[in-house]
């Protein structure tokens, strides 16, 4: 070690002075001399030297005072070690020195030797605390740049995840992330049929790298909710999504629901979400089951998109956390537990939301957390439902496509294209780009879907609606559904939709459909809707009510609808 | 050592025990072990009868081990697991994908 120092000699002899000047010459340093306190601080003002020699008895200002002063000027950031120069040897006053600031004694007369030494071991802990200053300062400017880096992602992550959209009235949740970013997320959007659908995520780890999955995630859970796709084919094309993505190792646990407000049903899919319910007055009603694998996980030939239907009751409210709620630990490192939660949801109805939320903390106390917490319930009420088509702002598309315009439109569809497609997004793809009004598009949507749901279900299918009166209707309604879908080899479903503009951009929409089917009586519909108390065979008369005219032809296998916008 | 890993005698099974805790802590020991997961090996057993608890940066592991396994023709199977383990599996539905032993 061979490091070059400035040294501060401070002693009123002068002789001194020299003796310890030409050692620290021989030894390669350099330095500088003062001959009583006042002067050493002075110098050590204009010189900065790395290290100070004092001597303790001096007249004017003695060596403890100035070496006070001098610490003082030195402060917390810089290490000048302060040697004093000493003949004292009774402790009292070696402890006055130490008191004073000092680091180290060197006793007259002066051994060269020692001095050496001691310099060597004063010069080493000199650089060691200059190395872990500048170290620590270089952490520190990486660690502020790093934050607001990630305040910045997290704008942009955050405007992306759109969270907006969980501030319904019927929505109570609660996120709590253990870093900036959180591997947790929840989503929630409408379909254009007033269906909700909610979404909650909980991706490996936590932080940046958890969180950055849930970009394409939310993206892809919108934009096809919005287009009223099913959450069979939201997940699915979610899954395929993150195999790609993501590395080997990372994955999103998830559970999307998609709550039907009027038909009071529920569907969802949950894979490796712990804890998710349906809770009414008496309790715990039914649980969403984990029965697949988290997504991210298995190739698109193996994933299971199959959805589980469930039947609401009238005030059910879901539940639905990831595991950080259930695997929270208290100060013995116990588990909140599945079965704590049970008890608070089946205690508390009313409340359960808060009550959750309370007994988490009261039972996790002073612990650190060690997870993304996300909490949320729903109530199904079906006064929650909002008819509205959401986000249909299509006025620049509206500008553009003001001029008259007359088109014909014709679908068909066969028993393959039934089996695997479902219509309804690709209607409603084609009504978003219509030029009218929303509430309009809302009507056109009801009135398309509606017919082709018809024609598909009582037209090729033949299925009876009056299942869905009894009890458990509709999941059987649709378990039958599935099942003889499944085994027909023929049926046609053809759409033919015309549209006539006039000047003042109002139009009249032709609905023409046709199905391969026996037809139905259609003589005895019920033609009001007022009257209509049955779970069923509320469609036809809504369709009477928005359309112009709705004629049923031939045996019933054609129907032809007429709508004014 | 919270990953043990031990070898039959005849070479083919690796047996890799993880003690305590499975979780991201985990993360350069277990995949140590599971280096040594080489032809002729084709078998190897997750040992977790001394396992407390997983999350899933453990779940992702095993994953892993399952794709490196492929790779050199080799099972996974997952024995001994306490009824936690066997739970966090099961939400995972990770019982379909690995061999699980009683």
């Amino acid at each position: 070690m061979n490091y070059k120092m400035h040294i501060l000699i401070v002693d009123d002899d002068a002789t001194n002075r020299f003796v310890l000047g030409t050692m620290l010459k021989k030894f390669g340093h350099t330095s500088c001399s003062a001959s009583d306190g006042y002067e050493a601080i002075e110098q050590y003002k204009l010189e900065k030297p790395d290290i100070v020699l004092m001597d303790v008895m001096m007249p004017g200002m003695d060596g403890l005072e100035a070496t006070k002063q001098i610490k003082g000027l030195i402060g917390d950031e810089e290490y000048v070690p302060v040697i004093f120069l000493t003949a004292l040897s009774d402790e009292q006053a070696m402890a006055k020195c130490v008191e004073s600031g000092g680091d180290d004694f060197l006793t007259k007369p002066y051994k060269k030797d020692l001095l050496a030494a001691k310099l060597k071991a004063h010069i080493r802990l000199r650089i060691l605390h200059d190395t872990t200053k500048r170290q620590r300062d270089e952490l520190r400017a990486h660690n502020d740049k790093e934050h607001q880096e990630q305040l910045f992602a997290r704008n942009v992550y955050q405007n992306i995840i759109h969270q907006v959209e969980l501030k319904r009235p019927n929505i109570k949740y609660s996120m709590s992330s253990m870093a900036l970013f959180n591997g947790d997320v929840l989503l929630a959007a409408q379909t254009p049929m007033g269906k909700l659908h909610v979404m909650l995520g909980d991706f490996t780890g936590h932080g940046l790298s958890a969180a950055i999955g849930a970009v394409p995630l939310s993206s892809i859970f919108y934009t096809m909710t919005a287009k009223g796709f099913a959450i069979s084919d939201i997940i699915s094309e979610i899954n395929v999504k993150l195999k790609n993505l993501l590395p080997l190792g990372i994955f999103c646990a998830a559970c999307i629901i998609e709550l039907d407000y009027s038909g009071r049903t529920l569907k969802a899919w949950n894979g490796g979400i712990p804890a998710a319910f349906l809770i009414n007055k008496n309790g715990i009603s039914q649980t969403i089951t984990s029965n697949n694998p988290p997504l991210g996980i298995l190739p698109p030939e193996n994933f299971k998109s199959a959805e589980v239907l469930f039947e609401l009751g009238e005030n059910d409210k879901i539940i639905l956390c990831t595991d950080g709620v259930t695997e929270a630990n208290n100060h013995n490192g116990e588990m909140f537990g599945t079965e704590r939660l049970k008890k608070t949801l089946t205690d508390n109805f009313s409340d359960s939301f808060d009550k959750i939320i309370s007994d988490l903390n009261t039972f996790t106390g002073e612990s650190e957390q060690t997870d993304d917490i996300t909490l949320i319930e729903v109530q199904t009420d079906s006064e929650f439902e909002q008819k509205n088509i959401t986000n249909n702002n299509t006025k620049t598309k509206t500008d553009i496509r003001n001029n008259k315009s007359d088109w014909d439109m014709c679908l068909e569809m066969d028993i393959s294209t039934i089996k695997e497609v479902d219509p309804i997004p690709l209607i409603n793809q084609f009504i978003i780009d219509l030029s009218c009004k929303s509430s309009c598009k809302h009507d056109i949507f009801l009135i398309l879907s509606e017919l082709i749901t018809n024609s598909i279900d009582h037209g090729i299918l033949q299925l009876d609606s009056a299942l869905k009166s009894e009890e458990d209707g509709f999941l059987r309604y649709y378990e039958r559904r599935k099942e003889i879908l499944e085994s027909l080899s023929s049926g046609l479903v053809k759409v033919h939709i015309k549209n006539e503009s006039n000047n003042n951009n109002n139009g009249k929409l032709t609905i023409n459909i046709q199905d391969s089917g026996n037809g139905f009586d259609h003589s005895g519909l019920p033609k009001k809707l007022e009257n209509n108390l049955n779970p069923s065979g509320r469609g036809i008369p809504l369709i009477n009510k928005l359309c112009q005219s709705v004629i049923y032809k031939g045996n019933g296998n054609e129907v032809e609808a007429i709508y004014n916008w | 050592m919270p990953v043990e890993s031990t070898f039959s005698d005849n070479k083919e099974t690796l047996t890799i025990k993880v003690l305590g805790n499975f979780d991201f802590n985990l993360h350069k020991e277990f995949r140590d072990a599971y280096a040594a997961l080489q032809e002729p090996v084709t078998k190897c057993v997750i040992d977790m009868n001394e396992t407390d608890y997983m999350d899933s940066s453990a779940l992702g592991m095993l994953l892993i081990l399952k794709d490196h396994a492929s790779s050199v023709g080799a099972e996974v199977i997952l024995a001994n697991c306490k009824p936690d383990i066997k739970g966090i599996l099961s939400v995972a539905n990770f019982d379909d994908m690995f061999e699980i032993e009683e």
